[in-house]
């Protein structure tokens, strides 16, 4: 039989064989889609491991240029402080940090070394209005962008991070406020509506024999009703040392500007008296340690403000009337010659326990009365009426607060310029004097005719009359009188225009004259000068913008790192190192509590410290080996160019230098609390007054036992005198010479050239990684 | 009588059976290899997802100012392996979805999902490690398919200078 097969035979073998082939092209295909996801798993899992690695590399990088951006001798240093541009920056300074090493070991991955720095964008940073920038400092403040590329190679591809972080360059300082010593801008409200009496709390000082004694004497206070002294309290005042250096000392730039304000009030400050100054003064007589340590302060008042005296000469030591034993009454003054060889015998007193008519020395035992000098009831002038209504205790209290220091033993005062309507307050009594038959006082009376000059019929037959050398001399310019006896509204008139019989404090040294200075007259030792109020430039500066989108052009603009507390702060100012590295201007959650800053200068980095919250500090001695018990002046006839302060300030001068100066801000007004009694190299700022009314805004703690030393500046609303005057009471004098705290300006502060830091921030910005085989030129992203 | 042969047009039981073994055969593997594929792309997902969750359990972190972050590393490390589900941070984030469907599906995804921080510090430089092992199962009836994602990156402390 023979086998035919059937013309369909073996379909099935055909059919099963393009089955099992679709089958293996679908378990190709299939295979093949796996072995794809299996690769694009591998490379999203190398991309992420890369992308962390790159970032801690970049973050490596910046954390080392801010280590070292801020280092003088650094390559960094010049570079960011130069002109603005898009260079590449050196990259020398990089030595990637060992954890960064030990993580591209375990990880396998190629760390591609110098990462490439380059500065993509900067532009000026503008100021408040009411700042003016000099020229030549214009676009020295600066933000910029700074471009990192890290490289990394892993599992035979490239990969590239390219990140941008803001930079700012700022001033280590606060520019303008940096040059005062003193800037209380509401310290008018201290005063009181009458400037004289129980609401005056800057003129409770009590004076006797050329010194402040702490306490107040009882029988003074008995007649000075309700005055803000407290009986048995102790107070010392608040001194402001005159530079101790020569040329410090002659320079109104450099021997720390003060500022009271407002503008718009006037701020009368009793000067001191001492009638031992006289004394001393006389001809033949030697000055002894009493003497130069005097608190009085008539070396302020120069023969020019009495407008009839002679400016050739100094004030003398006359006698001005007798007393009833036939003794001569001195004081400081001049005798003015008259016509005809009289004489007007014109003495000068501050205020003093021996100028009170009840217990005092000078009206004791005499045939006048402070009325007969200073008139009575509406005749007298508005502060003298004032004090007769108050008592004459008051006349016992000299301001807590002085300006131009301790009467210096060369003479004349420092040129601390005093910016505000700032007068001097004190006496002057003149006595006519003629040939024979005694005299009489010229009494004060503003309403009398300038011409109508007193005369005197002697022995019913001689007629002597008071005759001033000049036809333009007026009775008001000879008559005894309180200057800056009134209320002067500044707003009323113009500083410029300040009528006669007030003394302004500052002395306009190019003009030999005392002048009120306004904003007008500010010009720092860097150039910035003042186009708006003193007062409106401390608020603007540290303004806070409160639309979202919009910065304010003083600090705010500034801020380069933000920390959520001070405990934040102090770890990255390095405290636990023995390092305080601000470098720039830092905003704190506060409270902040600042410990011992002990570190030496160079490890100190300068910049300002922004608050929100209270504040305190412990001393900041910046390693020098001060103890601040000893800290003394010199001895009588050097007072300041000898002994420990002074050697101290020699030593400090050139050591502290604004990149390591400190200023501390409380931004919402909260008080800034002193713990320690050394603050050396310091700026403490509070001028954002909450209560409208004056209140504790810096203040010494009662823990502080030994003398306090303050170098540096204070800015704020107030001072609240009289606390802060028995803060210092609590501790005893250290020096003999000065029982005072010792407040200090340190002339870095008022450098020609502002110290500059350059801040990094962590927001990185224009991020791009890129990935590409080894090789291959272009990037595949 | 004529003999006649009879044509068979169909299969004869032999060839069904062969063809239909064959068939079998061939599918064994290729059903194999459809329920590998089904379970590598479930994996993949899974992997993906444990990527996404460190990546974005470190970024976190690194958001943080340093001081916070060591803080919290050191407590995150400190509780060992971790449900994923567990973390305060991830709890809050599913909370506060409105979609319950999608709060669910979350919760369902992340079931098996664990996690675990590690750290070292530079204290002087101020340089923190942070590493993180996100594990996920394979398979997620069975512990052992456990398989992780790993990353490790530098947090740096200011520095002043």
């Amino acid at each position: 039989m023979r086998l035919q097969l059937h013309p369909k035979k073996g379909n099935i073998t055909i059919i099963l064989l393009g089955l099992i082939s679709v089958m293996l092209i679908m378990v190709v295909a299939l295979s093949k889609r796996m072995t794809g996801h299996t690769q694009l798993l591998t490379l999203s899992d190398y991309t992420q491991i890369t992308r962390y690695f790159l970032e801690s590399y970049a973050g490596d990088v910046l954390q080392q240029i801010n280590m070292n951006v801020n280092e003088p001798d650094s390559e960094l240093y010049n570079a960011f402080r130069g002109p603005p541009g898009r260079q590449k920056l050196k990259t020398g300074f990089y030595k990637p940090a060992a954890m960064l090493k030990k993580l591209a070991d375990e990880l396998k991955i190629e760390l591609q070394l110098p990462p490439e720095i380059v500065f993509s964008q900067a532009e000026e940073l503008g100021y408040p209005p009411g700042f003016d920038c000099p020229n030549d400092f214009k676009g020295s403040e600066k933000k910029g962008l700074l471009e990192i590329v890290c490289k990394a190679k892993f599992h035979g591809r490239q990969y590239a991070l390219r990140v941008q972080y803001p930079f700012t360059v700022v001033m280590r300082m606060t520019p303008v406020l940096k040059d005062f010593m003193l800037f209380v801008d509401k310290i008018a409200a201290e005063q009181g509506r009458d400037k004289i009496g129980p609401n005056d709390h800057l003129n409770i000082m009590f004076t006797k024999e050329g010194k402040h004694p702490e306490e107040a004497d009882s029988q003074a206070l008995s007649h000075a009703g309700n005055i803000r002294v407290k009986s048995g309290f102790k107070y010392r005042p608040m001194i402001l040392l005159p530079p101790l250096d020569e040329t410090e000392y002659n320079s109104p730039e450099l021997s720390g500007k003060v500022f009271l304000g407002p503008s718009d009030e006037a701020v009368y400050l009793n000067l001191a008296g001492d009638t031992r100054e006289a004394v001393a003064d006389a001809p033949g007589s030697d000055s002894d340690a009493e003497f130069t340590a005097s608190v009085g302060e008539m070396f302020l008042v120069s023969p020019e403000t009495l407008k009839v005296a002679d400016v050739t000469r100094d004030f003398d030591f006359v006698p001005v009337f007798m007393n009833k034993n036939g003794e001569f009454i001195r004081m400081m003054g001049q005798d003015v010659e008259l016509k005809h060889k009289h004489i007007a015998k014109m003495g000068i007193l501050g205020f003093s326990n021996e100028i009170v008519p009840e217990i005092g020395e000078i009206f004791k035992d005499t045939a006048y009365a402070p009325e007969d000098f200073f008139n009575k009831g509406s005749g007298a002038s508005e502060f003298w009426q004032k004090l007769e209504g108050y008592g004459h205790g008051y006349m016992a209290f000299s301001s807590g607060l002085k300006l131009m220091g301790i009467r210096p033993d060369i003479g004349g005062h420092a040129r601390r310029q005093i910016f505000g309507n700032v007068l001097g307050r004190f006496f002057v009594m003149t006595f006519w004097w003629p040939p024979s038959g005694g005299g009489e006082p010229l009494k004060y009376d503003e309403n009398r005719s300038p011409t109508d000059f007193p005369e005197r019929e002697v022995y019913g037959s001689v007629k002597y009359s008071f005759q001033p050398l000049l036809d333009s001399q007026k009775y008001q310019d000879f008559m005894s009188r309180m200057v800056s006896g009134k209320n002067w509204n500044p707003r009323s008139g113009s500083a410029d225009n300040l009528p006669d019989g007030f003394m302004p404090m500052n002395a306009d040294f190019d003009k030999q004259s005392k002048k009120i200075f306004m904003h007008g007259q500010f010009k720092a030792n860097d150039g910035f000068a003042a186009r708006d109020k003193l007062e409106e430039l401390g608020r603007s500066w540290f303004a806070v913008e409160e639309a979202k989108d919009k910065t304010a052009k003083g600090a705010e603009s500034r801020v380069g790192r933000t920390y959520m507390s001070g405990e934040e702060f102090l770890e990255a100012a390095g405290v636990k190192q023995g390092k305080f590295k601000v470098n720039g201007i830092v905003y704190v959650k506060g409270p902040l509590k600042v410990p011992p800053l002990k570190m030496k200068n160079e490890e100190i980095g300068g910049g300002v410290v922004l608050v929100d919250g209270p504040i305190s500090l412990e001393s900041i001695t910046r390693g020098y080996d001060i103890d601040t018990g000893q800290f003394k002046l010199g001895p009588p006839g050097n007072m300041l160019g000898r002994g420990p302060a002074y050697d101290f300030y020699k030593k400090i001068k050139t050591e502290i230098t604004q990149e390591s100066f400190l200023t501390f801000v409380s931004l919402r007004g909260d008080p800034i609390t002193i713990k320690g009694e050394a603050l050396i190299g310091v700026q403490l700022i509070c001028l954002n007054d909450q209560n409208n009314t004056p209140y504790d805004q810096i203040m010494w703690s009662s823990g502080i036992r030994k003398e306090i030393v303050f170098v540096g500046g204070i800015a704020c609303n107030y001072l609240n005198l009289p606390k802060r005057l028995e803060e210092f009471g609590q501790i005893k004098s250290s020096c003999s010479l000065l029982k005072a705290p010792f407040f200090m300006y340190h002339s870095a502060m008022a450098a020609q050239k502002p110290a500059l830091a350059v801040q990094m921030m962590e927001n990185m910005r224009g991020y791009l990684l890129t990935a590409g085989k080894v090789g291959k030129d272009d990037d595949d992203e | 009588m004529n003999s006649r042969y009879y044509h068979r047009y169909g299969m004869s039981m032999i060839e069904l059976l062969i063809g239909v073994t064959i068939f079998g055969l061939a599918m064994l593997p290729l059903m194999w290899l459809g329920t590998t594929q089904t379970r590598g792309a479930y994996s993949v997902g899974k992997h993906m997802m444990a990527g996404q969750i460190a990546a974005s359990f470190l970024d976190s972190l690194l958001g943080l100012p340093y001081k916070e972050c060591l803080e919290k590393i050191k407590k995150l490390s400190g509780r060992g392996k971790m449900k994923v589900l567990d973390d305060e941070d991830l709890k809050k984030t599913l909370n506060s979805l409105q979609e319950d469907g999608i709060k669910k599906d979350m919760e369902t995804s992340f079931r098996y999902f664990r996690y675990q921080f590690g750290y070292s510090q530079d204290e002087p430089a101020r340089i923190l490690r942070l590493d993180l092992e996100v594990f996920y199962r394979v398979e997620e009836s069975d512990e052992k398919t456990e398989q992780s994602v790993k990353l490790s990156v530098l947090k740096f402390g200011e520095r002043n200078g």
